[in-house]
Formats: C-alpha cells, sequence, structure tokens
C-alpha cells in the first residue's frame, strides 16, 4: 500500500474517514484521468485539516467526492456511523445537510436572481419541519457573519465579494452542519478583506463547533487556520499530519520546495523545483514527485513510496526522507 | 533624468452613471536599470496607471497629467514614433498568458511577429534570434517548443513565452502587471527569479504590478503602495519595509498572514470595504477604514509629501502617528 496508505489513520473515532478515495475522470477515447489515486485521512470533530498543493493536484476533488460531487470511483467515506459513498439518493441529500461546502468565487456561487434571504433561508425551508429555525433566528445568523439584516432583501450583485462570500458562509450554516469545506474560502478576495473572512470562520468554527477541511494554495493562510495539513502532489499525499510539525520540520521534498517558494519565506532555495508539473493523464511511475525532486534516487522511478512516520502524527511517502538519521528502525 | 516619469496623472473613465475616477494625482519615477513595485488592491488604480501608459485604455477614458519617456511626452507621441515605440521601447506583460497569446497561432510566428515588424528582420534571422529569446527565458527544447501551440504547454511554460516576447525587441523599461497571480506558488517564484535576473542582465528597468507586498520585497528597490485610484506611500523597498509610515500601508501588512506567526493566530483584518470610486476625490480614500481618522482626513485630501526624517519616502497622510485627536471628529 504505497505512499498510499492509511498507516496515517488515527482510530475508528473520527467525524470523517476517508479510506483509499480513487477518483477517475474519463478522458478523450478510452484514457482516463486519475484525479485522486488511493487517498486515505481522517479529520476528529472540531480540527480544521488544510489540504495544500499545487493546481492540477486533485485537492478540490478530493473534498468535493467526501460530499459526492461526483461520487468516487472507489473508496470509502465515512461520516461518524454512515458510510456515505452508500447512501441512497434520499439519505445522501439528507447527510448533505450536515456535510456544507463554502467556494472559491463567492458571487458566481450565489444565485443572482435571488435575494440573500431567500438564498439563506432555503435550506431551512426544505429540511426543518420544527420551528427551530425561525426567523428572528435567520436574522441573528446574518448578523453573526456580519451583514446587517436591514439588506436581506437585496441581491447579491448589490454586495462586494467579501459580502458575497459572508453570505455563502451564513448560507452554509443555516443548516447547523458539523462539517464545513471550505474550498479556496479567500483566494479570490482582495488581501484587506481576506483576514476579515478567516477571522470571521474561525469565531463561527468555535461558536458552531464546527469541524473544517480548508483548501488552498495559500501556505501562509492554511498556516494560520490548520491543526493538521494534507499535502497532495498529483493525486497522492505526499505528506500529513499535525501543522506545526509539518511547516517547522517538513519531510517531503515537495514540501520542502513548496515551502521555500513562499515570497518572503526566508527559506532556501535548495528545494526548487525543476521542471512543470507533469500531465496527470500520464503521471511518473514510482514516487510520483521523482521527476521534479532535487533528492531524487534510482528507486523513486519504480517503487511507489510507503509512508513513513517522523513524529507522532507526522507522516510522509519518500524513499529518501529518513525517520532517523543513524539508520535505526523507528519504534513510536 | 529618469527613464520613466509619471506626474500628477489622472484617469476618469466616463460611464453610463456619471464618471469614475480610477487614478487620481499619481506620482512616480524609474531610473534606468531600477525595479519599481507598485502594490494595490483591486480598484486601487495600479493596472489602470500602467495601461493608461501603454495606451491601452477604452475611449471612454480621460487622462489628464503628463508621462515621459527619456524626455518623450509618451501622451503625445508622434504617430511615426508611436508606431515603434510600444514593444521596441516599452513592453508589457500581463497576469494571464492564455489571454496574452494566440490560440490558434504557433508560438514560433507570434515570437517573431514583432520583431519582424519592427526590425524588418528576415525570417531566419528572426527565428534565430526568437530561439535565443527561449533559451533566455530557460524553456527546454526551445527549437521544439518554437512550432509548437500555446495549449501545449503548462501555464508557467507559456508565461516565459510571453516574457520572451516581450523582451524581443530589447526593451529599456518592461512592466508587468500581476505576471504571477494566475501561477502556482512553485511557479511564481521561478517566473519573479526570471524576470529579476533578465533585469540585471539586460539593464532592464522593470515595473512590477502586484496585489502581494512579499512579491515585491526582495526584487525591488522601489515601492508605491496605491489605495483608492492614490498614491498612498512610496520610497525604498528596504525603508518602507522598515519604516511603514502611512496607516493604510501598515494595516495591509499586519492583515496578511505570515508563514511564521503561529496556527490560531488572529489576524488584524482592515475593517470596511474598498472605496467607491464613482464619488469625486475629495478626502482621503482610506479614511472610513482607518484607525487613524481624524475630522481633517473626511473633508480634505492629504498630499503626498516627504518625510521630515527622509526626503525620499513620501507619503500621503494628514495622521499617520494617530496624535491628532477623535474627540474633534
Amino acid at each position: 500500500m504505497v505512499g498510499v496508505g492509511s498507516e496515517s489513520l488515527r482510530g475508528d473515532d473520527a467525524l470523517l474517514r476517508v479510506e483509499h478515495l480513487i477518483v477517475e475522470f474519463k478522458g478523450r477515447g478510452r484514457s482516463k484521468l486519475q484525479a485522486v489515486s488511493d487517498v486515505s485521512f481522517d479529520v476528529f470533530a472540531g480540527e480544521t485539516l488544510g489540504i495544500v498543493g499545487e493546481s492540477g493536484c486533485g485537492k478540490s476533488t478530493t473534498a468535493k467526492a467526501i460530499i459526492q460531487i461526483p461520487p468516487p470511483t472507489s473508496g470509502t467515506i465515512r461520516y461518524g456511523d454512515t458510510v456515505v459513498n452508500e447512501l441512497d439518493k434520499d439519505a445522501l441529500r439528507e447527510t448533505r445537510t450536515d456535510l456544507q461546502m463554502i467556494f472559491q468565487d463567492p458571487i458566481s456561487a450565489l444565485n443572482p436572481r435571488r435575494s440573500v434571504w431567500d438564498i439563506i433561508r432555503e435550506g431551512v425551508e426544505i429540511w426543518e419541519t420544527g420551528d427551530r429555525w425561525t426567523d428572528e433566528r435567520l436574522v441573528e445568523l446574518i448578523e453573526s457573519v456580519g451583514i446587517d439584516p436591514q439588506y436581506r432583501d437585496r441581491k447579491p450583485f448589490q454586495f462586494s465579494g467579501g459580502q458575497c462570500q459572508r453570505i455563502s458562509i451564513a448560507r452554509a450554516l443555516a443548516l447547523d452542519p458539523e462539517v464545513l469545506i471550505c474550498d479556496e474560502p479567500v483566494s479570490a478576495l482582495d488581501v484587506s478583506v481576506q483576514a476579515q473572512i478567516l477571522n470571521l470562520l474561525d469565531d463561527l468554527q468555535t461558536e458552531h463547533e464546527l469541524t473544517m477541511l480548508f483548501i488552498s494554495h495559500d501556505l501562509a493562510v492554511v498556516r494560520n487556520v490548520s491543526d493538521r495539513v494534507l499535502v497532495m502532489y498529483l493525486g497522492r499525499i505526499a505528506e500529513i499530519g499535525d501543522a506545526d510539525s509539518i511547516f517547522d520540520n517538513p519531510q517531503h521534498p515537495y514540501t520542502q520546495a513548496l515551502l521555500s517558494a513562499v515570497p518572503g519565506s526566508g527559506m532556501s532555495d535548495d528545494g526548487s523545483l525543476a521542471g512543470d508539473l507533469p500531465s496527470p493523464l500520464d503521471p511518473p511511475t514510482g514516487c510520483r514527485f521523482h521527476t521534479r525532486c532535487s533528492q531524487a534516487i534510482d528507486i523513486c522511478a519504480t517503487e511507489i513510496p510507503e509512508f513513513k512516520q517522523f513524529g507522532t502524527d507526522h507522516w510522509a511517502a519518500c524513499h529518501v526522507a529518513s525517520p532517523n538519521p543513524d539508520g535505526a528502525p523507528v519504534n513510536l | 533624468m529618469a527613464l520613466l516619469e509619471v506626474k500628477d496623472l489622472a484617469v476618469t473613465f466616463a460611464t453610463a452613471s456619471g464618471p469614475v475616477y480610477a487614478v487620481s494625482n499619481v506620482n512616480f519615477s524609474v531610473e534606468r536599470g531600477e525595479a519599481l513595485g507598485i502594490v494595490g488592491e483591486s480598484g486601487s488604480g495600479k493596472s489602470v496607471t500602467v495601461k493608461s501608459l501603454m495606451n491601452l485604455l477604452p475611449s471612454t477614458a480621460t487622462i489628464t497629467g503628463s508621462a515621459t519617456y527619456d524626455g518623450l511626452d509618451m501622451f503625445n507621441l508622434a504617430s511615426s514614433r508611436r508606431k515603434h515605440f510600444y514593444g521596441v521601447d516599452v513592453a508589457m506583460v500581463f497576469q494571464n498568458p492564455m489571454t496574452s497569446l494566440n490560440p490558434v497561432k504557433r508560438i514560433g510566428v507570434q515570437l517573431t511577429e514583432g520583431m519582424r515588424y519592427h526590425r524588418n528582420l528576415s525570417k531566419s534571422a528572426a527565428k534565430s534570434r526568437a530561439l535565443e529569446l527561449l533559451d533566455m527565458v530557460r524553456i527546454p527544447d526551445s527549437a521544439k517548443r518554437f512550432s509548437q501551440y500555446p495549449h501545449e504547454l503548462s501555464g508557467g511554460m507559456r508565461q516565459r513565452v510571453v516574457i520572451a516576447m516581450a523582451l524581443a525587441n530589447d526593451p529599456a523599461l518592461l512592466i508587468a502587471d500581476e505576471p504571477t497571480t494566475a501561477l502556482d506558488v512553485t511557479v511564481q517564484r521561478d517566473i519573479l527569479d526570471l524576470l529579476d535576473g533578465l533585469r540585471r542582465d539586460l539593464d532592464m528597468a522593470l515595473v512590477l504590478i502586484t496585489h502581494d507586498l512579499g512579491v515585491v520585497r526582495d526584487r525591488t528597490d522601489d515601492i508605491v503602495v496605491m489605495y483608492g485610484g492614490r498614491v498612498m506611500e512610496s520610497a525604498s523597498t528596504a525603508e518602507l519595509f522598515a519604516n511603514t509610515i502611512h496607516p493604510y500601508s501598515r494595516a495591509l501588512r499586519r492583515s496578511i498572514p505570515d508563514m511564521s506567526m503561529p496556527r490560531g493566530t488572529r489576524l488584524d483584518p482592515i475593517p470596511g470595504s474598498p472605496p467607491d470610486l464613482a464619488i469625486a476625490p475629495a478626502a482621503c480614500p482610506f479614511a472610513p477604514r482607518c484607525v487613524n481618522v481624524d475630522a481633517i482626513c473626511k473633508f480634505s485630501l492629504p498630499e503626498l509629501a516627504p518625510d521630515t526624517a527622509n526626503s525620499e519616502h513620501l507619503f500621503a497622510c494628514f495622521n499617520p502617528h494617530g496624535e491628532l485627536n477623535e474627540e474633534s471628529i
């Protein structure tokens, strides 16, 4: 189970557990594009998992597969005791109320013809038969994301990008979800507004006891929000584990290269990446990163690396990185 | 004399709902071989500023003020001079390499077109120059790339081609408008390093426009910070980072998460939203979001003036250190 194993899973009591996830898309003719190749990870209640990687690495596909858009080619997605990918249509719809998502472009995520009030209320009208969600509570929710409720009859185009993202967040929270999947939620926003949204998500996470998956290409943002980090490269996990451990002591050459590329990171250029991302239609054999890796050795081109443990909660799939420089077996 | 000198530049767009004051009172200069960073959020006027210099604004735009290139008035070029000005003396690289390239023409055709037009090079001379340029921007296998189409190249490679095109006629000034925003962080660094290296090797002046202070920090000599169509602060890069004076520049620096911050650090956001440019500039555009706001900020425009300690460090603020009394509002 090579480079793609499930050793990093931490136990059965995870809120969300993704096992051996594979997502394939049909390409031209008979070709298949495997966007996600055997990825396993888990998320415990209340924690934030940051997912990073270059465009095309499968980070959004992974997150979307959790809520079955589209359903994965194979693999298991467990949410509590539920196996999400085995649910029938109605049960899946109901489970999705617990698994909400916000998107990168907040303006296109909102129906331009409907008022903010209708947009936020729609889910509640469908799912809440009781009186748990009264108008007053929805008004409170709108206020809690920083939108003045007196504008509730306005339409999305009358708001700025940052305000639209606040509205998307309110819509996602209206159904009181357990898990909030954020797919590049601040990438389309101006830097001065980005911090407002990040702080808002932080507040709401505490208030609503949310579990978050936070996808971003901006490593500084991921560092700011994440308890754990998952680094993806061409559909596979390069490194996963505790955020501080990974950011302070990255083990995979890819993670090292990513971190040193951050402007003003002050890290050395040793890990500079050679060449371009290979085509996911024809990924390299062995370790998928070996074509660009400055430390690659012969075995990297032929064998897929297994996960090695580098700390209590720190795993990397690399032939070269050594958990113990003395070569002694690791006992953790 | 500076290579590029922009004085009191203002750009107004006529729209159906009245004028939009996109840029007002912009002043800066770039010396030969020097790199200038223009930093600002969307709507700050940074792109409109350089588009006005490149003669790329639509006819609805009214430009006032002056811009000189090597003493030459850029807004009143004789048509014979203009024909061989853009793309020769001054060249530009845009944000999205896919839209800068023609998808149905081979890389080679697009690379040689400008050289053949401006310099009357023969087909073979243009081709050998093009291959030289592709090597210069470090595109491997240049002969093969020469006959490929843009879609056969990755985003980073395409941006290298666009840079090669811009360099074709040895411009003395290269303007790069968010050249890496559409690219991945790993590719971003390569492109920025490439631009930086080329600037030094070719002794070319560079104007680098970005929304990311981190991008310009290590790669420019001077920085201009823009907000609401106006210059808020300008100084040498080292001085600006060591001694940030304008409350907007300081707020911008504080609001950006930094890799050195521990997880969960509360960010210091700038409250409110960017200004409405349809309102004629009559007050500091940052006043509604500023922590140091005072009565005067709301009805008077601060001039860009030098700091008492450093005459090269300019800023436009009445109350940079918050000394004025809030109660007077």
